[in-house]
């Protein structure tokens, strides 16, 4: 059972509930900085070129394989072989051996060259859920296209490491994207990173590798939880008869606001927004209905297990996405900070993202409660295992 | 409305798949297998019946690799222990490490090549076929290994390549079974549609850099004079030209003068003083017996054995040395192991220390064993005149025992030497013969050597005519008194043998010369080409005083009695056929990367080191002049009107010169207008770029909007086009500065 009916009109649907918001944050491009270009954005120096003549890269480091030293070590009996018989038929062998090398390490350079990269994830994963982690690459040459790449890819949170691999080449010019899925294990905060970027192109003597340095941070939301309910709250217990207009989904014009980046076209308002020469949009007062908060303590004295401080964390993100979806969640708060109002979708995902980080209090909670206008949902432990939700003091959930 | 007709385009074609890469990488490992496999041809093994069958097996596996997977696993098992017994089979059997070692490599090629391949052996497969290519041309020296390790290199890279990119695609998965249903033509299609012939270029280009590169560390390798032989590459496989031995049989010189290979190459420091028709020997034979030549045992109780020598100091002395041409020799394998030489030297030097046999009285030189390779060896000071002293030759033949073997107990019945040198065949039918023809020869006087050698010559010329091919008149008589008192044609050892018979039973001490005469001018590397041939036979004659000189009794070789005299200098015969220049390429290769040591590197050096200081000095005194020149220029004498001409003139050309690089992009648009380089909207693109990246973009919409219209725009839409670039380069200042 759920929280009141499900919004047919509503614009979000319960699949988008459950999932992170769709736009997703690219880190920016990076690659093997060229010695010959500067950095984006980078004033050029005489003194910036020439370290870069004399030290490498961060993490950028050229070892030989195992075919690699056999070469070197061909390389060096062909050699000593030269010197002691002085036979110019073996110098010419080991020019050769010693030029081959010679281009491995130029080609692989070139390889590299112009080649960025970025790591593409979601803001936020959500526990148990499939997590997709991206790779995108572009290939800025204009001739050689590269090939044989791969991305270190750690996950510290879920405690992961993976290798993806560009199969096919990329050409001159070309974008292409590598996808992970993974399920992340537990919540938190999570700092994806493309630990290197490698390769043995083109003769597989030389492994190159290149200190990516493409970290990208994503909180870990808790997985959603099944729980009973007690069904809707009887009109004496609510904490105020006041009806507070506020702004919902209504068909009564609260007021207007300016337009932000994801509000819906239907809502401008364009006579308004002829007037006022900018963009603005109607906020409709919400139909009618009881309004809760959620009110999530986290005293350690309280939470002594940690199984059931995390399912407080789930049981506190399921009641909070499900009152958002039957427009009845007013403001949530954690311990004594200031009341989040719930006006959007993404004032529901700070919250989660403010679950994710949640941890017991050892000193339980400093300074004065806020008061919430509405029924206010708390939680306590249910027995040794469970949790149970509490609206006025009676229990309105158990998980 | 017109119906169009509907285009179908087809789309780029898909990059090659794994099975793909998986089958191009089979067959260049086939490619390469073949190489090394054939490059054992060059050796010419004892065991070459294993060639064919390693042939047919390497190109039907390549051909068809699902036959390959058909041999069970435990065939490749067993492999190994079989092989262990072969070789060592092998090596009991022939005893010779070399060849055991490289019929080995020859069967791990061919089991590397059929059986089933992953990364391990695929890199296995390619040192395998290095390793022949390399011994090949080490012990050959041939011009050849040059083309083949180019190619080697090619093919390995390439190969190496392909597995590379096969792993990256495959990466840890399982290498699908299906690979191995080829259709060659199908994928040959594919590789021409896929190929991007600008890559191929690409690709090209790299492999000429290796090229480069290999050949600057060529000649920037320092050069360090250690020298130890490879003593164990010695390969008992190539059969010698037996003609210069120490034994010659009659014909032996001219089955080898039926070759027209070259048999060794010569320049000479000075080509003005390189004779016409130098005689170079290689045998001095004093024995005879049965048509049969040879240098006898008292002769050869004169050698000396020099161990390990660079250098041999000849009879001629140093002081001559720097008056004379030095002559740097090659000489081809298997011609033979004596040394062609003219004559008297001055010193001989030789690349690597060699264990030789000289032998000064028939002014001999010899290696240990026949080279396997390209022999070279310079000398200076040598002498073309066709008369060298023989100390102590006249005492000798005093003082040894009497020619008559018969009647010495001591000889037991053989002849010694020098005695060797007045040797005729026994019998007294030769000598009745020999006797004839010497009176006829001398008409009753009483000759002196050379006398006699001159009318020797004449009457050979008046009775026999040059042909190489030669009938042996019937009789009881020696082979050689038959040919002489008949009137059969005859090559130059009949000529050289019997004028050798008549002098002797006159009476002078005559001894046969086996070697090379005349030779051609390579015009193109300038050398001295002497071929096989150019085999020659002829006599060296004893004056009775104390030197021995040339006699050439062949009438087409000029019958002259005499050598030509020292000093005589003219310029002999040009080649410039196809052949010699085909043959000056092999002169380059050795004289250029064959015999590139210490000195020819320091030379290299040298020349550098003098090219850059005489560029730098030219440029110096360029300058130097330029500057001389401005200095008078500007001492002459200023007015009003000179002031005004120069200054104005000066400022016409830089206003200009500013204004036609303000203006180029307006100039270049009407000239080149709707052309895809089009460099406004390539300037404009530019600009947007940078004003990204210093992260101004959303500073100055206005300029934003300007830059994009030139960027994207209309081509007829270029308003300030100048004051747009100009703000552009503003702003992007402003932003990197401040």
């Amino acid at each position: 059972m759920t929280v009141g009916t499900p919004n047919s009109q509503s614009v979000l649907s319960e699949k988008a509930l459950r999932q992170p918001a769709a736009i997703v944050r690219g880190t920016d491009w990076a690659g093997v900085a060229d010695r010959w270009r500067r950095p984006r954005g980078r004033a050029f120096s005489w003194r910036w070129m020439l370290w870069g003549l004399l030290l490498p890269e961060r993490r950028q480091r050229t070892l030989p394989t195992l075919p690699g030293m056999v070469l070197i070590a061909l390389a060096l009996a062909v050699g000593s072989a030269a010197y002691n018989t002085g036979s110019n038929i073996l110098f010419i062998t080991l020019s050769l051996l010693l030029a081959s090398l010679v281009l491995s390490g130029v080609w692989s350079w070139l390889n590299f060259a112009r080649t960025e990269w970025r790591l593409v994830a979601p803001p936020a994963f959500r526990v148990g859920q499939e997590a997709v982690v991206a790779v995108e690459l572009r290939n800025r040459k204009r001739l050689l296209p590269a090939y044989a790449l791969w991305f270190d890819l750690e996950v510290p949170l879920a405690r992961l490491r993976h290798r993806m691999h560009l199969r096919e080449r990329l050409g001159a010019g070309g974008e292409r994207r590598l996808e992970w899925t993974f399920h992340p294990p537990r919540r938190g905060v999570e700092r994806l990173r493309i630990e290197g970027v490698g390769s043995l192109f083109p003769f597989g003597f030389l492994r190159k590798t290149a200190g990516a340095g493409v970290e990208q941070t994503v909180r870990v939301w808790p997985a959603r939880v099944t729980y009973r309910f007690a069904g809707a709250v009887p009109a004496r217990q609510q904490w105020s008869s006041e009806e507070v207009p506020r702004v919902g989904r209504g068909s009564d014009l609260l007021g207007l606001r300016r337009y932000q980046p994801g509000d819906s076209h239907r809502h401008i308002h364009w006579k308004a927004s002829a007037r006022q020469r900018q963009l603005l949009v109607r906020q409709n007062a919400a139909e009618s209905a009881q309004m809760f908060s959620l009110h999530v303590n986290t005293g350690a004295t309280r939470w002594t297990r940690p199984e059931q401080f995390e399912l407080l964390c789930r049981l506190a993100g399921t009641l909070a996405e499900d009152l958002f979806r039957a427009g009845r969640l007013d403001t949530v708060t954690v311990d004594n900070e200031p009341l989040l109002e719930i006006r959007r979708l993404r004032d529901v995902e700070t919250f989660l993202d403010r679950l994710a980080e949640l941890a017991p209090a050892p000193a339980g909670p400093t300074g004065p409660p806020a008061r919430p206008r509405t029924a206010t949902i708390t939680f306590e432990p249910d027995g040794e295992r469970g949790i149970c939700a509490r609206l006025g003091g009676d229990i309105a959930a158990r998980a | 409305m017109h119906a169009s007709a509907a285009t179908s385009r087809r789309g780029p074609e898909p990059p090659l798949t794994l099975e793909e890469l998986l089958q191009l990488k089979w067959a260049l490992g086939g490619v390469l297998a073949l190489l090394g496999v054939w490059t054992v041809f060059f050796f010419d093994l004892s065991g070459t019946a294993l060639l064919p069958a390693a042939t047919v097996a390497i190109g039907l596996a390549t051909w068809r690799p699902q036959l390959a997977a058909r041999i069970p696993a435990r065939v490749w098992r067993f492999a190994f222990p079989v092989l262990v017994v072969f070789v060592a089979a092998d090596l009991v059997l022939n005893a010779e490490g070399l060849a055991a070692f490289l019929r080995l490599n020859l069967l791990l090629i061919v089991i590397r090549a059929v059986g089933p391949r992953q990364r391990r052996e695929d890199l296995q497969l390619i040192v395998l076929c290095l390793i022949p290519v390399v011994v090949a041309g080490v012990l050959t020296v041939s011009i050849g290994f040059a083309v083949e390790i180019l190619v080697f290199t090619a093919a390995a890279l390439a190969g190496l390549l392909l597995i590379t990119l096969a792993e990256a695609v495959q990466t840890d998965g399982p290498v699908p079974a299906g690979w191995m249903q080829v259709a060659w033509p199908p994928l040959l299609g594919r590789l021409w549609r896929v190929t991007e012939w600008r890559l191929v270029g690409v690709g090209a280009g790299l492999f000429l850099v290796v090229v480069c590169v290999a050949t600057l560390l060529f000649l920037a390798i320092p050069r360090f004079q250690i020298e130890n032989s490879l003593g164990f590459l010695q390969l008992k496989n190539r059969r010698s030209l037996s003609g210069f031995s120490d034994s010659v049989r009659i014909g032996d010189v001219t089955d080898i003068a039926e070759d027209t290979a070259v048999a060794m190459r010569a320049e000479v420091s000075d080509r003005a003083r390189a004779p016409v028709q130098p005689y170079w020997r290689l045998v001095a034979l004093d024995g005879y017996r049965d048509r049969v030549f040879r240098a006898s045992g008292g002769a050869s109780r004169q050698n000396r054995i020099l161990t390990d020598v660079r250098v041999v100091q000849g009879t001629r002395g140093d002081r001559a040395a720097a008056a004379v041409p030095v002559w740097t020799c090659y000489l081809e394998a298997g011609v033979s192991r004596y040394v062609p030489l003219t004559g008297d030297f001055s010193r001989l030097l030789l690349r690597e220390p060699q264990t030789l046999t000289v032998n000064g009285g028939s002014r001999v030189i010899g290696l240990k064993q026949e080279p396997q390779a390209m022999f070279a060896y310079r000398v200076e000071g040598m002498v073309f005149a066709g008369r060298f002293p023989a100390l102590g030759l006249a005492e000798e033949l005093t003082a040894a025992p009497t020619l008559d073997p018969a009647r010495d107990q001591r000889t037991g019945g053989a002849v010694l030497y020098p005695h060797t040198l007045l040797e005729v065949p026994a019998g007294e039918a030769n000598g009745r013969v020999l006797d004839r023809l010497v009176a006829e020869i001398a008409g009753g006087e009483r000759l002196g050597p050379t006398m006699f050698a001159e009318r020797a010559v004449t009457w050979l010329a008046q009775h026999h005519r040059y042909s190489r091919q030669s009938r042996l008149p019937a009789g009881t008589e020696d082979p050689l008194v038959r040919w002489v008192m008949s009137d059969t044609p005859g090559h130059c050892e009949f000529f050289a043998g019997g004028f050798t018979l008549l002098a002797r039973r006159a009476g002078f001490p005559v001894r046969v010369v086996a070697g090379f005469h005349g030779g051609t001018w390579n015009a193109f590397e300038g050398y001295f080409m002497v071929r096989n041939s150019d085999a020659h036979a002829w006599c060296e004659v004893f004056d009775g005083r104390g030197a021995w000189f040339r006699v050439d009794p062949t009438p087409a070789a000029g019958g002259a009695a005499t050598g030509p005299a020292a000093g005589e200098i003219q310029t002999a015969a040009i080649d410039r056929s196809w052949a010699a220049r085909f043959d000056s390429l092999r002169m380059l290769w050795y004289r250029r990367i064959v015999n590139f040591d210490q000195r020819a590197q320091d030379e290299v050096f040298d020349s550098l080191k003098t090219m850059t200081r005489r560029t730098g000095r030219t440029a110096v005194e360029r300058i130097e002049r330029l500057a001389q020149a401005l200095r008078a220029w500007f001492m002459q004498p200023w007015n009003m009107g000179r002031l005004l001409n120069w200054v104005g003139g000066a400022a016409g050309c830089a206003g200009l010169g500013v204004a036609a690089w303000r203006l180029r992009f307006v100039w270049w648009a009407r000239w080149r207008r709707g052309r895809r380089d089009d460099p406004v909207r390539r300037q404009a693109g530019r600009w947007l770029q940078r004003l990204a990246g210093a992260g101004v973009l959303e500073h100055d919409a206005a300029l934003v909007r300007d830059l994009q219209r030139l960027r994207f725009g209309p081509l007829g839409d270029r308003a300030n086009l100048l004051a747009v670039f100009g703000r552009a380069r503003r702003v992007w200042r402003e932003a990197r500065h401040g």
